[in-house]
């Protein structure tokens, strides 16, 4: 009954038991397309660009980050726990001048905060939360997705914990979130570059 | 993850396909272009390897993509909002007995996780020793936290295949065991008996 990671159903168990097949095998291309279109499910999205990154949570946080922050690119990263800072490094080590709003471990910020923040620093991406297990509250997300689209904020948001267990959809059309027991994702508009 | 085209976008203006794969000599990375530090978690190159293209990058590690799978068809069976219905409950029966117990939750209950409760460590007790008593006695692991919280609460999961009546009502009798064994005084059967409740009112 840990936080994570926890008993696997036994069903997933006795899938990575089967025989491996070659990368190009028609079998392995179609498990591939059908897990795309599995998690285009699981995140109720059409996002065509929706797929696994080898390795655990952090890579797939990585990967997004390495991705789309370009050294010099202002990224916002609020924090309200362990992983807000996990966020924040990584945007650091891929080169981002990185503004960082806190709060104390155990609450969530206030919409209103967040939207103070994207006006005051105008970042390229806004990287948040959602549920942080190192503090067990998950980041309201309902209408900050729509803020960033309208700013032209990329929002890259982390789920790892939290889909398919604290939140089932997320209205205002303004996330996408990435997969596994749980994960993360990104949305907006691009980045007005200065 | 899942990717808007608008992120799809900004990635594309930053990737490059690999020398040794490349058709067009002018796919590779240009001096003009901010190339994407990593090649591992290069998204441009991992997407025109799952996309159509199927450009070989990594290869895909088959043993995970096979669990990967049958953790989104479980998820789709049992639906999105099915599933975190019966984490709002398991989650809402464990708050309940961990409340009879006399115990205090941590952080901001309106915006509490369903699938993990932090709680916080009654005086007295030794946090390691009680989760090593519980993983002794029991084979139940429940975890602390991390940096200024480390000691001070525990989080116990109630996620996936362990948000259970069954897993719930298991932990809450060998917490109370491990509570009084440390010391604390609790009412026999109160986290069993309250969690039972809320279950009897969900019902």
């Amino acid at each position: 009954m840990g936080p994570g990671p926890i008993d696997a159903d036994p069903r997933v168990l006795r899938a990575m038991s089967a025989s491996l097949v070659g990368q190009y095998d028609p079998v392995m291309t179609r498990y591939m397309t059908q897990t795309q279109e599995l998690y285009r499910t699981v995140f109720r999205t059409t996002n065509d660009a929706t797929l696994l990154v080898d390795g655990t949570s952090r890579a797939g946080i990585e990967a997004a980050l390495v991705s789309l922050v370009s050294p010099g690119d202002r990224v916002l990263v609020p924090v309200f726990g362990r992983f807000g800072h996990l966020l924040r490094e990584i945007a650091e080590r891929a080169g981002a001048e990185v503004h960082v709003i806190e709060r104390e471990w155990g609450t969530v910020f206030p919409t209103s905060e967040l939207v103070a923040a994207l006006d005051r620093v105008r970042p390229t991406l806004l990287a948040l939360v959602h549920g942080d297990t190192s503090t067990t509250v998950a980041q309201p997300l309902d209408e900050i997705g729509a803020v960033c689209r309208a700013q032209g904020v990329l929002l890259y948001t982390d789920v790892t914990a939290s889909l398919g267990g604290t939140r089932s959809r997320w209205t205002s059309g303004g996330w996408t979130p990435r997969p596994r027991a749980c994960r993360n994702a990104s949305r907006g508009r691009p980045a007005r570059r200065p | 993850m899942s990717l808007s085209e608008r992120a799809v976008e900004v990635i594309g203006r930053r990737t490059s396909v690999e020398a040794g794969l490349r058709d067009d000599p002018d796919d590779g990375p240009s001096p003009g272009r901010d190339r994407i530090r990593s090649n591992y978690l290069d998204l441009g190159q991992i997407l025109a390897y799952w996309g159509p293209q199927r450009l070989n990058h990594h290869t895909e590690a088959t043993s995970m993509l096979y669990a990967a799978h049958e953790c989104a068809r479980l998820l789709a069976e049992e639906g999105l909002d099915a599933a975190v219905a019966r984490h709002a409950l398991h989650g809402s029966a464990m708050v309940a007995g961990l409340t009879a117990l006399g115990l205090t939750l941590f952080g901001d209950q309106t915006h509490r996780m369903n699938n993990v409760v932090g709680v916080e460590i009654p005086a007295g007790i030794d946090g390691e020793a009680a989760r090593a008593a519980l993983l002794r006695d029991f084979a139940i692991e429940i975890g602390t936290s991390f940096g200024p919280l480390h000691g001070r609460i525990w989080r116990i999961g109630v996620m996936g295949y362990n948000a259970r009546r069954d897993t719930v009502l298991t932990t809450l009798a060998a917490l109370e065991h491990v509570l009084r064994a440390g010391g604390v005084r609790v009412t026999g059967g109160a986290g069993v008996g309250a969690a039972v409740e809320r279950y009897t009112e969900a019902a």
